[in-house]
This record gives structure tokens, sequence and C-alpha cells, in this order.
């Protein structure tokens, strides 16, 4: 469920060709994803964008809405303006039902008032009313104090950002890197210890608009019984291109070149309907992108916790 | 072109080369010809297919495109070769663009005449798709060889591993356990078997191991144990290809209603994957001698199982190359 891009690069590209461009952009994905035709993703939308040239741009600009966001004239309006260097956004997918809660807090990405690090997430925890105590133990004070909706995936935030001695910090790669592997390590513990056996994807993104960390994993990936909902016997997808322009090439909005590797963009699903010039993220991948020189640099490894 | 020139035609195309008189004889009249004018576009990237294209005439450039629209040349393709095989046996993506240099005519066998193949002749369309197996084996071997090349040259260069890669566990094992242990009620979500009728269903079931594997547990594909089409029903099994210093590599992970093991039951060597139980796994397994009886028994099961055979093979050519764009792209730096 829900649907995720990150964008990262030293080109400044016009948001609206990255939210609104593409042949399947994410706002299309909305209400028409390719890759899952169970549910659409209808329960708010929201982003996190970083642009160079903006008055202190280490901070983002943050916004988040449960309006639909293909009706949503801010955004229209925001995408006619504003361009970026990073790009975090977001369309959110829950079950059709009351039972769901669909407000301003619970809409991604989230992010301390003042922390650096913004996180998305698609997926679900199992069982997370159960963890919660448990996990309240690995979540500073002064970070549960702003813990307001009712997701899995803020109490995920919310464990990764207690890792830092400093929560609001701007801290390197590597340590953002370490912290969210430890909070996938802590999560497995609480897990064990409370018996809890049943899939829960866990494809999270991560940025601080220099550098981005992204997972595809499940924990407890394929136990079939009657309880697992079928769209936890598919492994979650991630997929990533990556080129030296972005921007209308052919009638489309697609990546063109690729001697420098100056953008990257990771998706829940590619962002053009022609998939075979995207690659997947293998199965139980952690993987880090950075700018370096005004390249970009991608590895993936094995997340095994 | 005459039957007999179409017959000699066939016998030295490298698709055909190996089959019989008689089974050329029953195929030629499934092959319809087909012209191409210059600069045509006859396979677009990203889109469908649904037929093999036999040269006769003429030539063909094949490119395919990756990521930034980087154009990468293949091959040019003239008489007696083919194109189109992998994509209609896989039910995939076409993965790269054919243009026409010239006026050109090929033979073309649509998947609606297979079809009708395999439903009149189906010795004849079993030999064709066992042959696409056997080509995209061939193929898939090539991509391992670069995957290992890839991987020697990344391991001695700057990169290092920033996690601990999962491993197999020696302590890990398996048990073969009783089909009433499992809850067949779930089978009919099963991908690999939702083709099959409830009689086959029930035949194959009776002629299959239900193995139950420990997190960690390595199923070596070449070993006698190990040379099985494994249907998984829970747990995940990670597909690696082994690098030439005992390297792993991740090219897939297989989930409930996925199946593995398919091009080791293509033929005899040693395999150079390994299968490796990423969770706690229950995987009904049919091998070479459980085939053998149900050849006996059910001759549309058998043949229904060899066109899955065949095409997972197919289709995993295309999962297996993906995954090289992928080390490439993530290796560039390093190799540089």
């Amino acid at each position: 469920m829900c649907r995720v891009l990150i964008y990262l690069g030293s080109q400044s590209i016009p948001l609206k060709d990255l939210l609104f461009g593409p042949d399947n952009s994410l706002i299309k994905q909305s209400y028409d994803p390719k890759l899952m035709k169970s549910i659409q993703n209808l329960a708010g939308f929201g982003m996190a964008l970083w642009n160079n040239e903006s008055s202190n741009p280490e901070k983002p600009f943050y916004y988040k809405t449960t309006e639909l966001p293909f009706f949503d004239k801010n955004l229209e309006g925001l995408c006619e303006k504003l361009r970026v260097n990073c790009l975090l956004s977001h369309v959110r997918g829950v079950d059709y039902g009351p039972h769901e809660t669909v407000v301003r807090p619970n809409v991604h990405p989230y992010k301390l008032p003042d922390a650096h690090l913004a996180l998305a997430h698609n997926g679900s925890v199992s069982e997370m009313a159960k963890m919660k105590p448990e996990l309240l133990k690995y979540i500073k004070p002064e970070v549960a104090q702003y813990i307001s909706g009712t997701t899995d995936s803020e109490w995920i935030y919310s464990v990764f950002v207690s890792q830092f001695e400093d929560p609001n910090a701007n801290v390197s790669l590597d340590e953002a890197w370490d912290a969210l592997i430890q909070t996938f390590k802590i999560f497995r513990e609480v897990r064990v210890k409370l018996g809890i056996v049943s899939a829960s994807p866990v494809n999270v993104f991560v940025t601080n608009g220099q550098y981005v960390v992204v997972t595809r994993f499940v924990f407890d990936y394929g136990l079939n019984t009657d309880a697992v909902e079928e769209a936890f016997l598919e492994y979650h997808s991630l997929w990533f291109t990556y080129g030296e322009d972005y921007g209308l090439y052919d009638g489309m909005f697609k990546m063109q070149g690729s001697e420098i590797r100056r953008n990257i963009i990771l998706a829940s699903e590619p962002l053009t309907v022609d998939k075979t010039t995207w690659i997947e993220v293998p199965e139980y991948s952690i993987a880090r992108a950075w700018l370096d020189d005004d390249r970009v640099h991608y590895r993936s490894f094995d997340l095994n916790v | 072109m005459s039957n007999n020139n179409l017959l000699n035609y066939l016998k030295n195309t490298p698709l055909f080369s190996n089959f019989s008189q008689d089974n050329l004889t029953i195929l030629a009249p499934y092959l319809e010809p087909k012209e191409l004018q210059p600069k045509q576009v006859v396979l677009e990237q990203g889109g469908l297919n649904d037929c093999i294209f036999l040269v006769v005439k003429g030539e063909f450039d094949i490119t395919v495109t990756l990521p930034g629209d980087k154009i990468q040349h293949v091959a040019m393709l003239g008489p007696s070769d083919f194109f189109g095989e992998v994509t209609m046996l896989s039910h995939g993506l076409v993965t790269a663009i054919v243009i026409s240099q010239d006026k050109g005519l090929c033979y073309v066998l649509s998947q609606t005449n297979l079809n009708v193949l395999r439903a009149t002749s189906p010795e004849v369309a079993h030999n064709i798709e066992f042959r696409i197996a056997i080509l995209s084996r061939q193929r898939t071997y090539q991509v391992y060889e670069k995957m290992h090349d890839l991987l020697k040259a990344a391991s001695s260069g700057k990169g290092k591993m920033l996690t601990l890669p999962f491993v197999p566990i020696s302590s890990a094992k398996y048990i073969v356990c009783e089909r009433s242990e499992i809850n067949l009620t779930l089978l009919s979500g099963m991908e690999s078997l939702a083709k099959l009728t409830q009689e086959e269903h029930d035949v194959l079931l009776s002629h299959i191991d239900v193995v139950k594997y420990e997190r960690g547990y390595l199923i070596e594909s070449g070993e006698s144990q190990g040379k099985f089409l494994g249907f998984v029903y829970s747990g995940a099994i990670q597909v690696s290809v082994r690098g030439k210093e005992n390297t792993i590599d991740k090219i897939e992970v297989v989930g409930p209603g996925g199946c593995f093991g398919f091009m080791s039951m293509l033929a005899e060597e040693k395999d150079e994957v390994a299968f490796l139980v990423r969770e706690p796994a229950v995987v009904f397994q049919v091998n070479r001698a459980h085939l053998a009886a149900i050849h006996k028994e059910n001759i549309p099961l058998w043949y229904k199982l060899s066109q899955h055979i065949f095409a997972k093979c197919a289709a995993y050519l295309f999962t297996v190359d993906r995954q090289l764009i992928r080390m490439e792209s993530e290796f560039q730096d390093i190799l540089k």
C-alpha cells in the first residue's frame, strides 16, 4: 500500500515535471497505480523538498494534505513555481473502511519540526498496537512528544531519529545508514519478543536533501496462512532509474543521457509505462544514493536483520 | 518459398537444426511469411510480442535502451537468425528494439499457431519450447559469466561491503512432511498452479514431495537432491549466483506461488545458482522421477508442467539480464 517517489540530483527540476509529468506519475498512481490493483492511494499526499537556490537550503519545504492531489489547487500552484534538487513525496493508501483514520498527522513524509531527516514508508507493520509499549522504550521523550498520528510509519521514524544523540542534527550518510539498520534491528527484536511472525513490508525512504537511504524489506516475508492479506504475499516493489538530465524527451518525461549520472529517481513503481529503462532494487536490500561533485552515486547491499 | 525450400531453410536455422524431418513437416504450415519495410520497427522495447521471427532475407538491427536512454547496440541479425522467441514464450515485455535495415522477409510463428500446435501436435510444440528454453539457459549462463567477472572486479576495487549479507546456516535442516499437514485450500492462490484443472491438481499432489526447510538452508542446485522444480507454498527462497571465488550475489527472491529450479530440470550438468532458504519455507518439489510418473499417468499435465518450466527459463533470462544491468550501474564508479 502507498506509493513513494524520491528524487536526488544536481539538476534543479520543476516540481510539476516530477509529480505530474510522467505517464505513470506519482499523482496518477494515487488513483491508478499500475503495480497494485487492490487499492488506490487516496488517504493523503505529502512531500518534503529541497532546493539548493532557496534561502536556508538545508531546511525543506514541507507540505501535507488529506486533499486528493489531483484536485488540489494549492499543490497545482506550488508546482508551477517550485524547483527541486531533492524530493520525497508520498501518496497514502489504506483499507476502505471506517476503521482507518484519514487525518493530516497520518500523512507522510514524517519530519520533526526542526529535524533535517524526513521519512516516508510504503508497507505495513502488523500488530503495531502490541508493539508500541515495547517500541516506546527506544524513543527519546523529546521525540515521543511529537507523535500525533496513528500510523506505524510515524513510529518507525520516531525510533529512527531517536538513534541520534540529537534527533534534529544534520547527521552524515553513514550515521543515517547505521541508524536505519539499527531501527530495523529494534523492530525485529520486539517482534521476536512478542512472537509476531506475520509479514510486514517496510520499504522506507529517508533523506536530508543531500543523500538518500532506502530499503526494500519485508519482515517474515512469505508466511502463507489464512490470515495473510493477499497483497502481502508479493514482495513490495522498489525501482530506480538515473541519467544526466530529466525532462521532456520524445514527448515523455524521462531520464536522458548516461555519461554523467547527475540524477536518480527511486520509486515504488516506474514513473513511465515502459518499465524496461527502470531497474528493480533486489528484495531484502538497503541502498544509498549521494551527491559528490555534482554526480550521483548509488550502491545497494543485502539487508539481513 | 516452396515447401521444400522452407524445409531446407528450417533445417539450417539454429532454432530447428536438431528437429526431425517429420517435425519440420508438421511445423512448416504454421509459419507465415511477413514482409518488412526498410527502417520498420518490428519490435518495440517495453511493448508486447506474440511471435517468433525467423529471418529469411534482410538485416535486422537489435538495440537496447538502458536507463538514461543509453542506446546499446546488441546485434545485427541476418538470414537463419531469429528473434522474439524469449518474450513470446515468457509473455514478458520486449527488452530491445528491432528495426529492419532494408526490405526483409521473415517467417513468423505466432502464439496463436503455437497454441494450435500444442493442441494438435504437442510433441512438436514441446520441442520448440524446449529448444527456446535451452537457448535461454545458454544465454543466462553467458550473463552469469559477466556477473562473475563484475563481482570479481568489484571485490578487488575500492567498494566495501557496508552490511553483512545473509549467508547459509550450517545447522539449518529440512524435513519431508505429510501432505495432510498442508492447508490445500490456499493452493488456489498459487500463480504457478493456477492453470491446472482440479484433476491435474490432484495428480500433481499425489506425485510431489512436501519439504519444510529451516531458515538458512542452502539447496545446492547441482546436487541430485537439488534437481527438482520447487513450487513455494510458504516462505521465501533466495536465488543467488555463485561468483568464482565463492562470492554470492542475489538474483531474485521467490515467494508464495512462485517457483524455482526450472533451469536445473533441463540438463544434467552442475548449475551455477544456489537456492538459499531466506525465510522458513514449505516447498512442493517435483523431481525427474515424479515427472516421469506424471508422464505415464497424465500427459496433458506433463505438457503443462513442461511449458511452465520452459516459460520460466525464458522469463528468468530477463530477470538475470536486469540484475546484470543493476550491477554494472552500481559498480560503475568502482570499475572506473
